[in-house]
């Protein structure tokens, strides 16, 4: 059944959407991926380098044709220049040592090639062999091959029960337009990683496995283009992989090219994402009364997922792109809609990204926003509205559901806040005591929510059986030197190693689990950002 | 196998739960308790403002009611209605059970019990008020409470609050109480202050 899954799957794919599984198959044969790209024009026909299991330099082309073959006209015109680039231009990345030697190449696709096709391109190899220039040789990587390599997918990892395999059929039958399903996926990913015993090699299988398998739920988001939605998939998939390695203790060595290319992936849909509404602003625009009403939260949504795009780039020095990113985000500024508690994730995504390309108020004014709102509701003037956001559990849709179900169908509490704290502790940071001394009777009236886990690595999981809710009351009066000595200190033996050691996935895994909302986490990642250059 | 119709028997079951969440809260010691989801973990836990600390773990309830097996093919609704109030009658009880233990125990645990012997006198519930901590509304009207007490107990209350209502000494002695109330509750929202 399976197998008749990823035939099918691979018919349909285009050649972004089996670019990410293609790596993580040549990762089960032994090569080191070096370089993944985003399908741009800059890099000479190259979309995939690698190191194979002997050392040679390995650059794939790949081609998708959905349930096609390649003919000779397609041939000639498209794909003959860019296998001449493939094997013509040598390889340069910072982690390649120029040592005078050739790369291999490779040309892949997902379809077949029409006779001709196939004859053109064994007479061209044998041509540059017998000129002497066998760097120019271009290997084919075909469907078929594409098929074995899919089959060598550790199946016994797969879903063997009835009702988990059920669960990857539905996620691989949506349509790929919608929001992914982050129950079913976390669901999914818990019936593939929450197993008892697996042998130490198994370990690194399953971790691509289980990635070929989130590639293949989320094909059609892929052929959809539906980015935000490959992006939440991709960070549920580290984030369940990551409670998987802190739990079976594996060492980085056996699993940092797989969440490396997920990671990439992650980025590389954001810039997808950042290309398609640039230059087009009009696909940000509202498509009827609809879509109007829902518009503003859409976007808040959206502005949380690229200013943290914003955020990777000026860590890793992109000034340029970043600058640019910031002026096409002051657009967002006016339609900003705080839908419940859980917009918190991408303001604060978007504070950090402000915080650190902008030395100005703004940033500080906009932290200082969320604050006010989220303690509106306690404010005198605001003693008997019913006005108040829902917690964090609730994500994007479910609130905008809410705001339009008559009657409302979640009930919270007023009282209460996940996020409250957290900004406070933000607003502590950047020296705010007056602002603070203004709004703490309305503050100090919220009953603070927050988790205590019993296992730092559980608040990986989408929700956890372990562990307590804790609600806090807090002391009346309260002491600046309390808190802001509290604020400075962060209590990161809470928090699971791999976040720790990987900083920058604390920005997206809060959009994507709003309700993990932490403190220590949010001051750990806050400390980080600001002590990079 | 026989055909079932389950795109139906969802909606009937939907029906099914409605019904008796709403047969819970009419058999519920205090129906208009705030009801709220617990998305995850095994307890909740409060953290007061003194910094202690008053755990709860999660507890499972179960309600079971039998019936013959020729019942079941009676398709009279009323008999299904009935089994249905035989259990959530189960359910409220346990929940007042669990609410009595829980409160009682944080009572006896802060010296807030107030044990006495013969009928109830207004000293005894004057006594009860002194007690407790009282919020109020910004009108100044006091936050209402929730009493939960026998027949003979409601009844004796409230010919007790009819007498502080109607004999100027008990009235007296009633509004000098909510009126300390009402300053203490002010102290504590003027201590709302962050100071240093």
């Amino acid at each position: 059944m399976l197998e008749r899954v990823i035939e099918n799957w691979l018919d349909k794919a285009s050649e972004k959407s089996f670019q990410v599984p293609f790596c993580y198959m040549l990762v089960q044969e032994g090569h080191t991926i070096i370089h993944l790209t985003r399908h741009t024009l800059t890099e000479y026909g190259k979309d995939i380098i690698t190191r194979d299991p002997d050392g040679n330099i390995c650059a794939f082309q790949l081609k998708g044709a959905p349930g096609g073959r390649i003919g000779y006209e397609k041939y000639r015109s498209e794909i003959l220049p860019q296998l001449l680039t493939l094997a013509g231009i040598p390889v340069t990345h910072p982690s390649i040592q120029n040592d005078g030697k050739y790369h291999k190449s490779y040309f892949v696709t997902n379809g077949y090639l029409e006779e001709e096709v196939g004859i053109a391109i064994e007479t061209a190899n044998e041509g540059h062999v017998r000129n002497g220039l066998p760097h120019m040789v271009v290997k084919t990587i075909l469907r078929g091959e594409m098929l074995a390599k899919a089959a060598k997918i550790k199946l016994e990892f797969l879903p063997s029960d009835l009702r988990d395999f059920n669960l990857f059929l539905e996620l691989y039958l949506e349509d790929g337009t919608g929001m992914i399903n982050k129950h079913k996926i976390a669901a999914l990913l818990e019936s593939l990683y929450h197993k008892d015993e697996f042998k130490a090699k198994e370990k690194r299988e399953l971790i691509s496995s289980v990635a070929i398998i989130i590639s293949l739920i989320t094909a059609n988001h892929a052929n959809e283009g539906n980015h935000l939605a490959l992006v939440e998939a991709w960070t549920l998939f580290l984030s369940y992989t990551y409670e998987f390695i802190e739990v079976n203790g594996i060492t980085p060595k056996f699993y940092e090219q797989e969440i490396q290319i997920a990671f990439d992936t992650i980025i590389n849909e954001l810039e997808d994402l950042m290309d398609e509404v640039h230059p087009d602003q009009h696909v940000l625009q509202p498509i009827g009364p609809a879509d109007n009403l829902i518009h503003s939260a859409r976007m808040t949504w959206l502005l949380g997922y690229l200013a943290y795009l914003g955020t990777y780039y000026l860590v890793n020095g992109k000034q340029g792109r970043a600058a640019e990113l910031s002026i096409f985000l002051r657009q967002f500024e006016a339609v900003i809609d705080i839908y419940g508690e859980a917009a918190f994730a991408p303001m604060l995504s978007y504070y950090w990204f402000c915080r650190k390309i902008d030395t100005g108020p703004k940033p500080l004014e906009s932290l200082k926003l969320l604050f006010n709102t989220a303690i509106a509701p306690m404010r005198d003037e605001a003693a008997d509205s019913s006005v108040f956001l829902s917690d964090p559990y609730q994500g994007v849709e479910e609130c905008l559901i809410n705001r339009f179900s008559e009657p409302r169908k979640i009930e919270n509490s007023k009282f209460e806040s996940h996020y409250v704290e957290t900004l406070m502790e933000l607003l502590i940071r950047e020296d705010q005591k007056w602002h603070l001394q203004q709004l703490w009777k309305p503050y100090s009236r919220i009953l603070i929510k927050s988790f205590r886990y019993d296992r730092p690595c559980d608040r990986y999981q989408w929700r956890t059986s372990r562990g307590h809710e804790v609600t806090t009351v807090q002391p009346a009066p309260q002491s600046w030197g309390v808190i802001s000595k509290g604020a400075k200190v962060i209590d990161d033996g809470k928090l699971p190693n791999c976040m720790k050691r990987n900083p920058l996935f604390i920005p997206v895994f809060l959009m994507v689990y709003p309700h993990r909302i932490d403190k220590e986490m949010v001051k750990f990642f806050d400390n980080w950002l600001r002590k990079r250059k | 196998m026989v055909l079932r119709f389950n795109e139906v028997l969802k909606v009937v079951n939907k029906h099914i739960t409605e019904y008796l969440d709403g047969a819970i809260r009419h058999y519920a010691a205090l129906p208009k308790m705030p009801e709220r989801v617990v998305p995850e973990g095994n307890g909740v836990i409060t953290v007061l403002e003194n910094g202690q600390e008053a755990d709860v773990e999660l507890r499972k309830m179960e309600a079971s009611a039998t019936r013959k097996l020729e019942n079941f093919v009676d398709p009279d609704p009323e008999k299904i209605y009935g089994l249905l109030q035989e259990i959530a009658f189960q359910i409220a009880s346990q929940q007042q059970q669990l609410l009595m233990d829980k409160v009682g125990g944080a009572a006896d645990e802060v010296g807030n019990s107030l044990a006495f012997k013969g009928n109830l006198t207004p000293q005894h519930v004057f006594d009860m008020y002194r007690r407790i901590t009282l919020d109020f509304y910004h009108d100044g009207q006091p936050h209402e409470l929730a009493m939960f007490s026998g027949p003979e107990m409601t009844q004796a209350y409230g010919l007790i609050m009819e007498r502080i209502a109607t004999e100027p000494e008990l009235k007296r002695e009633f509004a000098e109480i909510i009126d300390l109330k009402r300053k203490q509750w002010n102290v504590r929202e003027s201590n709302r202050k962050l100071v240093g």
